[in-house]
């Protein structure tokens, strides 16, 4: 378990973090993480894809569920989402571990359209219909954006693999 | 659809990114679970969301380190103890259910036993009386032996005594020719013994007795007194040197030195 929480114990947090953008919730989500982690560590299936991303989904996923409950929604009612990526964005840059993959550099290979999409998926928990209602553009543009960004993000994390 | 077309519709890019309902993402689990070119592409997919994602890796607080992973070792001890509890619990219930199956069997066993108890009691006592009626019957044919016993040692005597070759014959008749009366001596003439068969006399009366003479020479000698309460066949009289004759009288109880001839009732022969 501290070797898991070692190896990722940061991606995880940073995960968190930017969906529930609130310190003292992120640790707590934290916690839940590695909790459900350790729990159902059997259910854990190698051939349904990597460790990482499985341990990576339950973070989000905790996050997500953490944000819809009523409890945090009406804390963070005021903050629209725009403020929010917004703040995330230009805020708090030096909590970034500077070794890996830097975020500009990856936002630098992303169309900032395509990347708003991704990230109101991932990050707000919006379904494909909820954003393209939110953006104003048809669900296949949306499919079509998204599918573009990813194909993108294979190519540049495969060739820096 | 066909494959290819599945996975260029961008909805697998839809599923990584967490995009989908509840019900469109399991629509995809299902086609990924029997196309396994879509699933090998949906974990593509999945990771690159993945390796996007921790590019906005954050350090959490140092102390958070210590908190969960102590959280995490309470949950699993939490879980061990459960698990114990549970295993100790189903002992439990397993020895109570032992218990409960070793009374049934006391209460069977006690049943069980019960019956045969009356069972044995009632052969028992069955037993018991037959075997007061054997004992009696026992009783019975041994007092029936012995009668018969003694009655044949009586009579082989007798008949030991009678087929001796010494033994000499003689018949005593009624003297007054009146009447029917008999006896027979067998004397001994090695050892000198002499008996006596009375074969019929009248009962004499009372203060009267019989008494057996020998003759020798025309002197009578005594050979004893007869008791007809004896109920033996062949009396056993005195020993008589010499006999030519033989006789008998009715004296006074306990007998005359010297036969009273008026009351002669048998006599021999010779």
């Amino acid at each position: 378990m501290e070797i898991l929480y070692d190896n990722y114990s940061s991606a995880l947090y940073g995960v968190v973090f930017r969906i529930v953008q609130k310190e003292e919730t992120a640790e707590d989500v934290l916690q839940e993480v590695f909790l459900k982690i350790w729990n159902q560590f059997k259910q854990y299936d190698p051939s349904k894809g990597r460790l990482y991303t499985w341990m990576m989904n339950i973070a989000r996923n905790a996050a997500i569920d953490k944000i819809r409950s009523r409890e945090f929604t009406n804390s963070v009612k005021n903050q629209t989402i725009d403020e929010s990526v917004h703040n995330i964005d230009l805020g708090n840059g030096s909590s970034f571990n500077p070794e890996t993959i830097g975020i500009k550099e990856i936002v630098g290979k992303l169309d900032p359209e395509h990347r708003e999409i991704i990230d109101l998926m991932y990050f707000k928990g919006l379904t494909q219909i909820e954003v393209a209602l939110k953006l104003h553009l048809p669900l296949g543009t949306v499919k079509t954006r998204s599918r573009a960004a990813i194909m993108k993000l294979r190519n540049y994390f495969n060739t820096t693999a | 659809m066909d494959q290819k077309e599945y996975i260029e519709s961008g909805v697998l890019e839809m599923y990584a990114s967490g995009g989908l309902s509840s019900s469109e993402a399991r629509e995809v689990e299902t086609m990924a679970a029997s196309h396994p070119e879509i699933a090998v592409e949906l974990i593509k997919i999945s990771d690159t969301v993945a390796n996007y994602a921790s590019a906005f890796e954050m350090h959490p607080r140092p102390a958070l380190r210590k908190l969960i992973l102590d959280q995490v070792e309470k949950s699993v001890q939490a879980k061990k103890e459960k698990m114990l509890e549970l295993k100790s619990e189903k002992n439990q219930s397993a020895s109570s259910y032992t218990y409960k199956y070793l009374l049934a069997a006391c209460l069977a066993s006690l049943v069980i036993s019960t019956f045969a108890s009356y069972f044995f009691y009632s052969r028992w006592s069955e037993s018991e009386d037959k075997n007061l009626t054997l004992l009696h019957e026992k009783t019975t044919l041994a007092v029936n032996y012995t009668q018969v016993k003694n009655l044949f040692d009586k009579t082989y005597s007798d008949l030991l005594i009678m087929r001796d070759m010494n033994i000499k014959m003689v018949s005593l008749h009624s003297f007054d020719t009146t009447h029917k009366y008999e006896a027979r001596v067998y004397w001994n003439i090695r050892t000198r013994e002499s008996y006596l068969d009375v074969l019929s006399l009248p009962m004499p009366q009372a203060g009267m007795q019989y008494q057996l003479w020998a003759m020798a020479d025309g002197q009578p000698v005594d050979a004893g007194m007869i008791d007809m309460n004896d109920d033996a066949n062949i009396h056993r009289m005195k020993k008589i040197y010499d006999a030519d004759g033989w006789a008998i009288t009715l004296e006074p109880m306990g007998g005359s030195a010297v036969p009273t001839l008026t009351s002669m009732m048998l006599k021999s022969n010779g």
